[in-house]
């Protein structure tokens, strides 16, 4: 598969009156055309600045770029100026972001605010601009598209306003969508609307997407590939089948194990990770799991493991990978005590 | 919308009833008379101007008379200058402070607006020190001090401008600087603060991400969004300039209808209260209905609320 988004080595730094904090800590990964993958971790572990360092839309100050490239279609967005950024923003690369009831305009009917991202982006004439956002609506699926145009954010749905802001997302075709949590601020029923549509435009479009998420449960139905991110590095990826059936570093365990089941008994208490993650303004030394870690070893708190895998393209930064490392591939049997 | 327009202006009609009941029971428990300052008059000739007045009459019916009247829309005749009636002295006044106030309100917001969105775009740098600075001067220093500032300066050390009077266009100058300053102050003080705060809204990230730059995307997201407290202070605004208004036009000798208030207070020319005050309380209803109306038309989400109400 042709790549299509390289990120290599993204360092991401914050500064705040507590000091410099590292919220992306060198992560790599890419994205091939058309592929689905998730980027999956807990509230602030970087995923959503990877996505936005991705936009180009790191709020700077206080934050910024500190080292790595993002290759998109092979060139380093990083060093994009900005004005060529934004010729790029919503018509190459798209997001959607997590709360669709405060990142909509308030102001500006759903019609035009779909209709700028057309008109930015290209020359046609208003009324093929306006015919485009009709279409839009209606391959987003929302009922009564005439009078959704005309209509302001506050009177629509949630539901409605997320497939607003996946219309505006995919009105130039753009060949990465970025997914920022998109269910999350929705109730559940409209969530499994959500992905369905997300899943089926994508199977109609072709474009690739870079789901975010804290919830499993979302990721499996959507992404061929998932990448655990943990106090800003990755430290796991691979197919969602094999990550799912067999992951390979504790923390991964961690998470599928604390995933509430419909099939378990209601007396057993929901299992979760104990401690907290690390403070990034001093990430501590070796990896970052380590003292959250069941199965920490001595040389997880000194030296940081690298990213290792096997052929399947399923890989972990996890001592226990390393051939000397006792229980050597039984992480999760372990895990599960 | 009919309905709403209609409930508006019967309440307006209603507080407009209690004011006057107001303003003509205070004014009479005061103190004194028109003609109380005069020098003494023999009794026959107080008694004759009196009746004249109808002052011997019952307050109850001074009052309905006086309303009577003011349905026909005649204020009555002035006691203090001879041959004035209100309604004259409305017509002459007000012009004038109105000329002025619309000089000092275009001044306050074509200076005060630009001020308070440059403030936001540059925040924690020299730009946004300088006018709020600038702004928290022009928030403190009274206009009456303000004033005199300026005649002092401008008029008596560098003779640039008249130092007061009216009529030329170099004549208004000052008195609509003294009379914007407030005003000014607090409405780039408010833009600040209200695109400071749009500006950390999501939408605003949304917009960049669309690919508009950043003129485009605080032109025409941040902008709209933050004016609409600043609208619903413009009510308030034409107040602060009417109340400021008494006070400049004293100071520059301007012959506004603010000055003929002040002055009828102290000669307790009771028409001249009633009339005037009824004037600018119909006044400023009127342009605080105006606003609301102003206020549906940029903020989509009243007009729900409205829809809802109605």
């Amino acid at each position: 598969m042709e790549k299509l988004l390289e990120i290599d080595n993204l360092r991401v730094h914050f500064s705040t009156c507590a000091g410099e904090v590292q919220a992306v800590r060198g992560v790599s990964f890419s994205v091939g055309q058309g592929e689905a993958v998730a980027l999956v971790g807990e509230s602030g572990c970087g995923k959503s600045i990877t996505a936005l360092s991705v936009m180009g839309l790191i709020p700077s100050p206080p934050g910024r770029i500190v080292c790595g490239s993002v290759y998109f279609a092979g060139e380093d967005l990083v060093l994009k100026p900005e004005r060529e950024m934004e010729k790029i923003r919503g018509k190459d690369i798209s997001i959607i972001f997590q709360d669709p009831m405060t990142s909509l305009n308030p102001t500006m009917t759903a019609g035009n605010q779909i209709a700028e991202v057309l008109s930015r982006h290209s020359r046609e004439s208003r009324d093929q601009i306006a015919a485009r956002a009709l279409e839009l609506l209606k391959l987003v699926g929302i009922s009564q598209p005439e009078r959704r145009l005309r209509q302001y954010p506050h009177e629509l749905s949630g539901g409605m306003r997320q497939r607003v802001m996946i219309a505006m997302a995919l009105a130039c075709r753009p060949r990465l969508l970025i997914a920022d949590e998109p269910t999350t601020a929705l109730d559940v029923t409209i969530q499994a609307q959500i992905m369905e549509l997300l899943q089926e435009l994508r199977g109609r479009t072709g474009t690739a997407v870079i789901l975010i998420t804290h919830d499993l449960a979302v990721v499996a139905g959507f992404a061929q590939r998932v990448m655990v991110m943990y106090a800003g590095k990755l430290v796991e990826s691979g197919p969602t089948r094999d990550l799912f059936r067999s992951p390979l570093h504790p923390y991964t365990s961690g998470l599928l194990g604390s995933v509430p089941r419909l099939d378990s008994s209601g007396d057993k208490p929901l299992r979760s990770i104990a401690g907290r993650p690390p403070d990034l303004i001093s990430p501590p030394r070796g990896c970052a799991f380590w003292p959250r870690c069941s199965m920490a070893m001595k040389i997880c708190s000194l030296e940081e493991p690298e990213m290792t895998g096997d052929f399947t393209g399923h890989s972990a930064a996890c001592w226990l990978m390393h051939p000397q490392a006792p229980g050597h591939r039984g992480v999760c049997e372990i895990g599960e005590k | 919308m009919a309905r709403y327009i209609l409930r508006r202006l019967a309440t307006m009609l209603a507080a407009l009833w209690l004011i006057i009941t107001l303003t003509f029971t205070i004014m009479h428990i005061a103190p004194g008379g028109p003609f109380a300052s005069e020098k003494k008059l023999p009794p026959a000739i107080l008694d004759n101007i009196n009746a004249r007045y109808h002052f011997n009459d019952p307050l109850w019916k001074q009052y309905t008379d006086y309303l009577g009247n003011l349905l026909q829309g005649d204020l009555g005749p002035s006691f203090k200058y001879e041959n004035r009636t209100v309604n004259g002295i409305i017509k002459d006044g007000f012009p004038v402070s109105a000329t002025l106030g619309c000089l000092a309100i275009s001044l306050a917001i074509l200076v005060g607006l630009p001020a308070g969105i440059i403030s936001a775009l540059r925040r924690n740098r020299w730009p946004d020190y300088l006018s709020m600075f600038l702004a928290n001067l022009g928030f403190s220093v009274p206009g009456f001090i303000l004033a005199g500032l300026l005649m002092y300066v401008l008029a008596y050390r560098l003779d640039l401008l008249p130092p007061a009077m009216w009529g030329t266009p170099r004549q208004a100058v000052m008195p609509a600087l003294a009379l914007s300053a407030l005003p000014m102050a607090f409405l780039a003080r408010l833009m600040r603060s209200s695109m400071l705060e749009v500006l950390g809204q999501d939408y605003m990230r949304t917009a960049r991400a669309k690919g508009l730059s950043e003129r485009l995307a605080v032109w025409r997201h941040a902008v709209r969004n933050a004016i609409t407290p600043v609208i619903s202070y413009l009510g308030t605004l034409v107040a602060t300039i009417f109340t400021g208004s008494f006070v400049v036009e004293n100071i520059f000798a301007i012959p506004g209808l603010g000055r003929y208030y002040v002055a009828s207070i102290g000669d307790r020319d009771y028409t001249v209260i009633l009339g005037v005050t009824i004037f600018y309380a119909a006044f400023l209803m009127l342009m605080n209905f105006l606003v609301d109306l102003a206020y549906m038309f940029i903020d989509p989400r009243v007009r729900l609320v409205d829809r809802k109400e109605v």
